[in-house]
């Protein structure tokens, strides 16, 4: 996840489901605005594929774009082969966005190698405890 | 005046000295040129490793077989060399994660010999899992994302949230969120791993011991890892940017780490607790 890792679902006809990650989370509300019922009927992959990003880019400023479609409808048939592969999905949104994708961090663990390190402390200790005491078990 | 004057020659005629100023300049190059890259998780670990491998040589520094011959000789100062050369110019994290375990390869070569370097299993185990499982994981292009994805959704349903998964999106009523590889949990995997493999070679335990370990530690990483996405997802459902940004960027995603050592380091302890003391291997 990074700061570009909100997806938000737009419900644009009861068949159809747009996932689009998006720069910042947001719950999105306009669904009436963006898009009109003719586009929802008759979308053109092409056309429907560059308007949606140019659209998007519009509303929201965007750190990176992704598109998933959850159903299997004309609309998003189109849509995934369009997006399906990174080179295209890349190429697609540098052109829509700019080259401005941002990198994932990996999660911290300094501190917990930290602990560890503390930990190491206490683990030596009880060992050696351990092993004092099974000595003189045996003895 | 004399005895201080002859003292360091004498000293630079011991083979064994000559050893430990390779040994420590190579770690001491190790850690600087990973301080100098920026990696501070691998900075964090390696401190730890170093420490714990000089140790381990350390404990066993009056039995060691300290004879090369030629080839193996030749063939260590070589391996030292090529870390040496490559420290110069770095190009990528990966060749810092494989360093210490070639590093240690060379000079267990320069010391003892192809013969020798059983010796050295425990030391050279634990500098293989310092780096090496991360280089092969991305070199083999493992995501566990769709995994992560599937066991934090798993998590918020258990919970009772409305949630929804396409792939690695998971979808609340108010946003979700999408796991990217770097959130999988696989460095966490390999970071609780090494330190489980560290935890082994410190502490002698039995079979048993020498199996779970591993997979607890694994476990656990993932199991942490998989509660962080789920907090992750309700986070960003419930629009709080900054509160997002904390747990996930900020101060607040150093916790996770804390509480998968936590968590592995009590059951390290309850392990030593339970079992019956075993012998150090010193050979």
């Amino acid at each position: 996840m990074v700061l570009t890792a909100t997806a938000v679902v737009l419900s644009l006809t009861p068949a159809a489901t747009y996932a689009v990650t998006v720069g910042q989370p947001f719950s999105h509300p306009m669904r009436e605005d963006i898009f009109s019922d003719s586009m929802i009927e008759d979308p053109s992959a092409d056309v429907m594929g560059l308007n949606l990003a140019q659209l998007l880019e519009t509303y929201f400023s965007f750190k990176a774009l992704n598109v998933t479609i959850a159903n299997r409808s004309t609309v998003a048939s189109d849509l995934r082969a369009r997006f399906s592969s990174t080179a295209t999905r890349s190429a697609v949104a540098n052109e829509a966005i700019g080259a401005d994708l941002e990198t994932v961090p990996e999660p911290f663990t300094i501190l917990g190698t930290g602990l560890a390190l503390g930990f190491g402390g206490l683990l030596h200790r009880e060992y050696s405890r351990k092993q004092k005491t099974s000595k003189q078990k045996t003895q | 005046m004399k005895a201080i004057l002859f003292t360091p020659v004498r000293y630079l005629k011991n083979f064994q000295f000559w050893l430990l100023g390779i040994a420590a300049g190579l770690i001491a190059i190790h850690l600087t040129v990973t301080w100098r890259f920026g990696d501070i998780n691998l900075l964090g670990v390696s401190v730890l490793f170093w420490l714990a491998v000089s140790s381990l040589i350390w404990r066993k520094r009056s039995c060691l077989n300290l004879e090369s011959g030629a080839l193996s000789s030749l063939l260590g100062a070589l391996l030292v060399a090529i870390v040496l050369l490559k420290s110069t110019s770095l190009t990528g994290s990966h060749f810092i994660r494989l360093s210490p375990f070639l590093s240690a390869v060379g000079l267990a070569l320069l010391a003892s010999g192809f013969k020798g370097l059983k010796q050295y299993w425990q030391e050279l185990t634990v500098l293989f899992f310092l780096g090496v499982p991360q280089v092969i994981l991305s070199s083999l292009s493992i995501d566990t994302s769709l995994i992560t994805a599937q066991f934090a959704a798993f998590i918020l349903w258990y919970l009772g949230f409305e949630v929804s998964r396409q792939g690695v999106y998971i979808n609340l009523p108010g946003g979700g969120v999408e796991v990217y590889p770097g959130c999988s949990g696989l460095e966490n995997m390999a970071h609780l791993l090494g330190l489980a493999i560290l935890f082994l070679a410190m502490f002698p335990m039995n079979w048993g011991q020498k199996i779970l370990a591993p997979i607890v530690a694994v476990t656990l990483a993932f199991l942490v890892n998989g509660f962080r996405v789920a907090f992750m997802t309700v986070l960003a459902a419930s629009s709080q940017l900054e509160t997002f940004e904390y747990w996930h960027k900020g101060g607040g995603s150093l916790v996770f780490s804390l509480i998968a050592v936590l968590l592995f380091g009590l059951f390290c302890l309850f392990s030593i607790r339970q079992q019956e003391p075993v012998e150090r291997d010193t050979a």
